[in-house]
C-alpha cells in the first residue's frame, strides 16, 4: 500500500512537470462553461426540460473531464512508458502490476477529482449552479462513471500496440464520446444518425443518468447495467491483453 | 553451488527458434559472461533468467526457483539491468531510487547508493539530461537495491566512452569483491577477458564454448580469435 502511495505521488509529480497536459484537462471544460454561462446564464428554458443552460450542460462538463484524463491521457502515458521501456524496467522490480496500474488509475482519479472540484467550484460560484437534488445518486453515477472511463482506458492501452495507434484510437473515441453523447451537445438536438450512434455509447447513458440523478434525484438502473457492463468488459480485455512489452511486426 | 542453472532452454519467436538448447550454470559469487554475436539469443536467455520471458522448452532455476512461476522471490534477490530500458524523461534521478527503494522496502539505501555511484550531485536532474554513462550508473544502482545476491548486466558499457567503460569495470569488480554473483552479458572481448571468471559463447542460439577465459582461448592467439571461430565469422572479406 505504501509502494502504491509512493508510485501514485510520482505520477501526481511528473503529470504536474508537463502543465500542458493537465491544462487540456481542465481547460476546455471551463471553457465550454464560461462562454456558455456567460452568454447564457442560468435561467430556466424550455428548450432544456426546464432547467438552466449551466444546470444542462454540467453534467456533460463532468464526464468531458473524467473521459479526457482517462481515456485520452491514462493509455498515451502507459502506451508510452512501454515504448521506452519503463514498464519493463518496473516489471524487473519486486513492484506488483496491481501497484503499477494502480498508480496509474490513481492519477487519474485523482485529476477527475482536480477537475470536478473546479467545474463545480466555478459553476456554482459564477454561474448558479443549481446544486444535485441528491447528493448520493449524483456522486454514485460519477463514481461509475469515472471507473469505467478508466477502466476502458486501460483496455485502450492494452489493444493499441503503440502510442501513436494509442492516440488515434483514443481521439477515435473520445471526439464522437464527446459530441455524440451529449456531453457538449444536448442529445435531443442531434440528427437521426447522430442519435442512433449516440444511444450505442456508454458515454450517453452516464451523462443522461448523471442528469437524472441531478435533476431529480433517481438513479437509473438500466444506465448502471451499461456502466456496469462496459467495466467487466473493458478490465477484462485489459487483463487478458496487457502488455509490457512494446509488439514489434 | 550453481545460483543460476539454465538446462536445455528453448525460446521461439514466430515459430524461429532464437535460444535453441542453451544449458550453463554460473556458481555463486563469480563473474559469468556471455557473449556472443547479435540475435544470437544472448538477451533472450537472460531474461528468461530474469522472469521477463517464459521459456518454450527446457528449464530455468534462479537460486532454485523457477522465475516464470516465483517471479516475485526472485525479483526480490535478481537485479536486473536491462538493454532497452528507460526511465520517464521527466523522472528525477533521486525519485527514481527512491520509488525502486520503497518496492524493495528498503528506502535507507538511497543515499549509500546515490553516493557510491556518483549520482548525488544529479539526484535532481531528470532522466532525459542525463549522459549515456550517468543513465548505465543509475541503471546499476538501481539493480543493487535490497542487495540482491544475483545481478544480471546486459550490455553495461555499450555506447559508453573508453573512461567511463573502464570505470564500469571498476565497478563490477567491487560487486564481485563484495561476493555479489553477476551475469554480464556483453560483445566486448577486453571486457570479457578483464571481468569473467568464466564465460560461455552463444551462437545460433545454442552454447558453442564455456570455461574460463583462458580455456576458451586454448591454442587462439587471443579470446576474439577464439570467439571469432566459435561463432563462425562469415564477415570475413574475401582474400
Amino acid at each position: 500500500m505504501r509502494t502504491l502511495l509512493t508510485l501514485t505521488r510520482t505520477e501526481v509529480t511528473l503529470l504536474l512537470r508537463e502543465p500542458a497536459v493537465l491544462f487540456f484537462v481542465l481547460a476546455l471544460p471551463l471553457l465550454l462553461l464560461s462562454l456558455n454561462g456567460g452568454s447564457g446564464g442560468n435561467e430556466p428554458q424550455a428548450a432544456f426540460g426546464g432547467v438552466g443552460l449551466v444546470d444542462a450542460l454540467t453534467p456533460g462538463l463532468l464526464l468531458l473531464v473524467m473521459t479526457t484524463s482517462g481515456l485520452m491521457q491514462l493509455p498515451e502515458t502507459l502506451a508510452g512508458y512501454r515504448e521506452r521501456g519503463f514498464l519493463r524496467r518496473l516489471r524487473v522490480s519486486p513492484l506488483r502490476p496491481w501497484q503499477i496500474l494502480g498508480a496509474h488509475a490513481a492519477t487519474h482519479l485523482l485529476v477527475a477529482v482536480l477537475g470536478l472540484g473546479l467545474v463545480l467550484g466555478v459553476a456554482t460560484v459564477a454561474f448558479d449552479l443549481t446544486p444535485p437534488a441528491s447528493w448520493p445518486a449524483a456522486l454514485a453515477v460519477i463514481a461509475a462513471s469515472a471507473v469505467m472511463v478508466i477502466a476502458l482506458g486501460f483496455a485502450l492501452s492494452a489493444v493499441a500496440p503503440t502510442t501513436r495507434t494509442t492516440q488515434a484510437v483514443a481521439a477515435a473515441i473520445y471526439f464522437p464520446a464527446i459530441f455524440l453523447s451529449g456531453v457538449v451537445v444536448p442529445s435531443e438536438v442531434l440528427p437521426d444518425l447522430a442519435a442512433q450512434v449516440s444511444a450505442a455509447l456508454p458515454f450517453t447513458y452516464a451523462v443522461d443518468a448523471l442528469r437524472e440523478a441531478w435533476g431529480a434525484g433517481t438513479l437509473d438502473a438500466a444506465a448502471f447495467a451499461v456502466l456496469g457492463g462496459t467495466i467487466v468488459l473493458a478490465v477484462a480485455v485489459g487483463l487478458r491483453l496487457f502488455r509490457w512489452e512494446p509488439r514489434y511486426s | 553451488m550453481a545460483v543460476v542453472e539454465v538446462t536445455g532452454l528453448e525460446k521461439c519467436y514466430g515459430g524461429v527458434a532464437v535460444v535453441d538448447g542453451v544449458s550453463l550454470a554460473v556458481e555463486r559469487g563469480e563473474v559469468f559472461g556471455i557473449l556472443g554475436p547479435n540475435g544470437a539469443g544472448k538477451t533472450t536467455t537472460v531474461e528468461c533468467v530474469a522472469g521477463l520471458r517464459r521459456p518454450d522448452g527446457g528449464q530455468v532455476r534462479v537460486l532454485g526457483l523457477d522465475p516464470a512461476a516465483d517471479a516475485a522471490a526472485v525479483r526480490s534477490r535478481v537485479g536486473v539491468q536491462l538493454q532497452q530500458a528507460a526511465l520517464p524523461d521527466r523522472m528525477r534521478v533521486g525519485e527514481a531510487l527512491r520509488v525502486f527503494a520503497t518496492a524493495h522496502g528498503r528506502p535507507d539505501q538511497v543515499e549509500g547508493l546515490l553516493a557510491d555511484w556518483g549520482l548525488a550531485e544529479k539526484r535532481r536532474s531528470g532522466f532525459a539530461t542525463l549522459s549515456g554513462g550517468q543513465r548505465q550508473r543509475l541503471f546499476v544502482a538501481l539493480a543493487l537495491l535490497g542487495d540482491p545476491e544475483i545481478v544480471v548486466l546486459d550490455e553495461l558499457t555499450t555506447g559508453l566512452d573508453p573512461v567511463a567503460r573502464r570505470d564500469t569495470w571498476g565497478l563490477v569488480r567491487r560487486l564481485r569483491a563484495e561476493g555479489t554473483t553477476v551475469l554480464l552479458v556483453t560483445h566486448a572481448m577486453d571486457e570479457a577477458a578483464a571481468l569473467c571468471d568464466r564465460l560461455a559463447i552463444i551462437a545460433g542460439g545454442r552454447v558453442v564454448a564455456t570455461g574460463t577465459p583462458e580455456e576458451v582461448t586454448g591454442a587462439h592467439a587471443s579470446l576474439e580469435e577464439a570467439y571469432l571461430a566459435h561463432t563462425d565469422a562469415s564477415w570475413e572479406v574475401p582474400a
